[in-house]
């Protein structure tokens, strides 16, 4: 029992992830630098509940800030460059941030024990939930709240507006301005959202595991972050959740398989590429079901 | 309406526009002829601030917009189709047009607007094609939602980047039955054109343009006898079709 509301813990995190890469995806932007605003998040979250004793929410709230608004910043030099410079980009973002903390010390003696973010040490005893008495399964709750809030945001994001102009900036910069789309201000919002929302997966993860070290935050995680939405597919947020839950239940499934499991990994990835190129949820699926949901509805018609 | 005046544009070592001076009347359709890569589209892409002029000024009503940003130009009313069609090809054909809608006042309301575009897909005569996606239209119907998207941003002048290019002799005929809808609809028609037809049956002036310079300007028969119209199209000698 323990085990599977572990991975699915896990998953909610992740679908996190997934989903601030897919946010800022639609409007054309891949970036391999999300888990550098993760880190963010658990880091400051963390110091909020171990260090300073404050509650878990404002603590995940701060985190979020933080992440958000270094989302913000690196907006605007994301502007500059296009496709694979921008994944190289955001990834130097990403090793900066982890770089960083791998510096960072900053620690109290609290009960006997040194805590608070530790250079190569990393962070530990970040026991927040477990010194309140929360069970795995109530902080998973906590977990899926944050997720469900967040999916019903970019739920609503999605049919507005804004959420098509993302969707036009991602195909056509020149003619998204020509329809008087302002693309810097929809781009640098994207990674605002993006950071906000890796951040409170950051924040959430760090009170999960009372544990963070920069080896968390590599290369590794920032090409899952990616690959969630785009094998789950870019047609719907619904994609980076099927993508995020997909994949870790298939690491965990096919565990019996060892180092094997990763080519089978490797494998669907490819597979997805090659045929179904916008991922499984892709956009002419999401209007195929929207239709049928509305025949649905009116049979009549 | 739209003012250019020494207008250069230069790529690299390429004169794509030459000091053009270039005035749009409100209310016209005014045509501008050229071969190819005489600087037409060009001059649209520096008129919209897809990139700055090198030198030279332009304004629009009054307004100076030689550096302005694209998306603020398209705000001051000026609206464009693109020679190869730049749709939305992921987005339906209703969001291709809505996404280009403003309320920027505040006088619309989501209701009113969704009514805009039903209204514009039925002026472009795409009111079934409603939920498609984008890249499923045909050819024709991919140029008329163009059309539809640039008129969601209320435009009063637009810059139709060679509308025809491709379309059969019907389609030319509605072509030219939407302009003239247009021009009664107050806007004002800047149009870029290789089809003849086209540009001497409906522009009211045309320019010439010939390696980014100007070369003539006026109305249809103006142009039409016009020695150096002919040498650019047609070549240096005369030629005789009779007797080449």
């Amino acid at each position: 029992m323990d085990y599977y509301v572990a991975v699915l813990s896990i998953i909610g995190m992740h679908i996190l992830l997934g989903l601030s890469v897919y946010v800022v995806a639609i409007t054309g932007q891949l970036s391999f630098g999300q888990q550098g605003f993760y880190a963010i998040g658990a880091y400051l979250a963390g110091i909020g509940t171990a260090l300073w004793g404050i509650h878990l929410l404002p603590a995940v709230l701060l985190g979020m800030t933080a992440a958000g608004v270094m989302g913000f910043l690196v907006g605007f030099p994301a502007l500059r460059v296009k496709g694979l410079y921008l994944g190289v980009a955001t990834f130097g973002f990403g090793e900066i941030v982890r770089l960083v903390f791998l510096n960072v010390r900053y620690t109290k003696t609290i009960g006997g024990k040194l805590v608070g973010p530790n250079g190569a040490e990393g962070f530990r005893h970040v026991s927040y939930i477990y010194d309140r008495g929360f069970t795995q399964a109530q902080y998973l709750a906590v977990i899926y709240t944050a997720v469900i809030i967040v999916a019903g945001f970019v739920y609503f994001l999605e049919r507005s507006k804004l959420g098509a102009r993302f969707r036009a900036v991602e195909e056509d910069e020149v003619a998204a301005a020509m329809a008087g789309i302002n693309v810097t201000a929809v781009k640098v919002f994207a990674f605002t959202l993006g950071g906000f929302v890796a951040g409170l997966g950051g924040a959430l993860f760090v009170h999960y595991s009372t544990y963070i070290d920069h080896q968390m935050v590599t290369l590794p995680l920032a090409v899952s972050s990616v690959i969630y939405p785009m094998l789950g597919g870019l047609g719907s947020f619904w994609g980076a959740i099927l993508g995020a839950a997909l994949l870790i239940f298939l690491t965990e499934g096919l565990r019996f398989l060892q180092e094997f499991r990763l080519v089978v990994y490797g494998a669907l990835i490819i597979l997805t590429m090659l045929f179904r190129p916008r991922g499984i949820i892709d956009e002419a699926m999401v209007l195929r079901v929207r239709a049928f949901l509305r025949r649905q509805v009116a049979p009549s018609a | 309406m739209l003012t250019i005046e020494k207008l250069s544009r230069n790529f690299g070592g390429i004169r794509a526009l030459h000091r053009l001076d270039l005035e749009v009347q409100p209310g016209e359709i005014f045509a501008m002829i050229g071969p190819n890569g005489s600087g037409k589209t060009t001059l649209f892409n520096v008129v919209t601030g897809v990139f700055p002029p090198t030198e030279g000024r332009l304004w629009f009503n009054g307004r100076e917009i030689t550096r302005a940003r694209t998306h603020e130009i398209v705000r001051l009313g000026i609206g464009r189709t693109f020679q190869n069609i730049r749709l939305f090809t992921r987005l339906t054909v209703f969001n291709n047009v809505w996404v280009a809608q403003r309320a920027a006042d505040g006088r619309r309301g989501p209701r009113a607007e969704r009514r805009r575009v039903d209204e514009l897909l039925a002026f472009t005569r795409l009111g079934d094609k409603r939920e498609e996606l984008a890249g499923n239209l045909n050819f024709g119907e991919q140029r008329r939602l163009e059309l539809a998207r640039a008129l969601a941003t209320e435009p009063a002048m637009l810059l139709l980047d060679e509308p025809a290019a491709g379309m059969n002799y019907g389609e030319v005929r509605e072509l030219i039955e939407d302009m003239r809808k247009l021009r009664q609809m107050g806007k004002t028609i800047f149009l870029i054109e290789h089809v003849m037809d086209l540009v001497m049956g409906v522009a009211d002036r045309i320019a010439v343009l010939n390696f980014g310079q100007k070369i003539a300007e006026g109305s249809a028969t103006d142009i039409q006898s016009d020695p150096r119209v002919i040498e650019a199209y047609l070549g240096g000698r005369k030629v005789d079709a009779r007797n080449p």
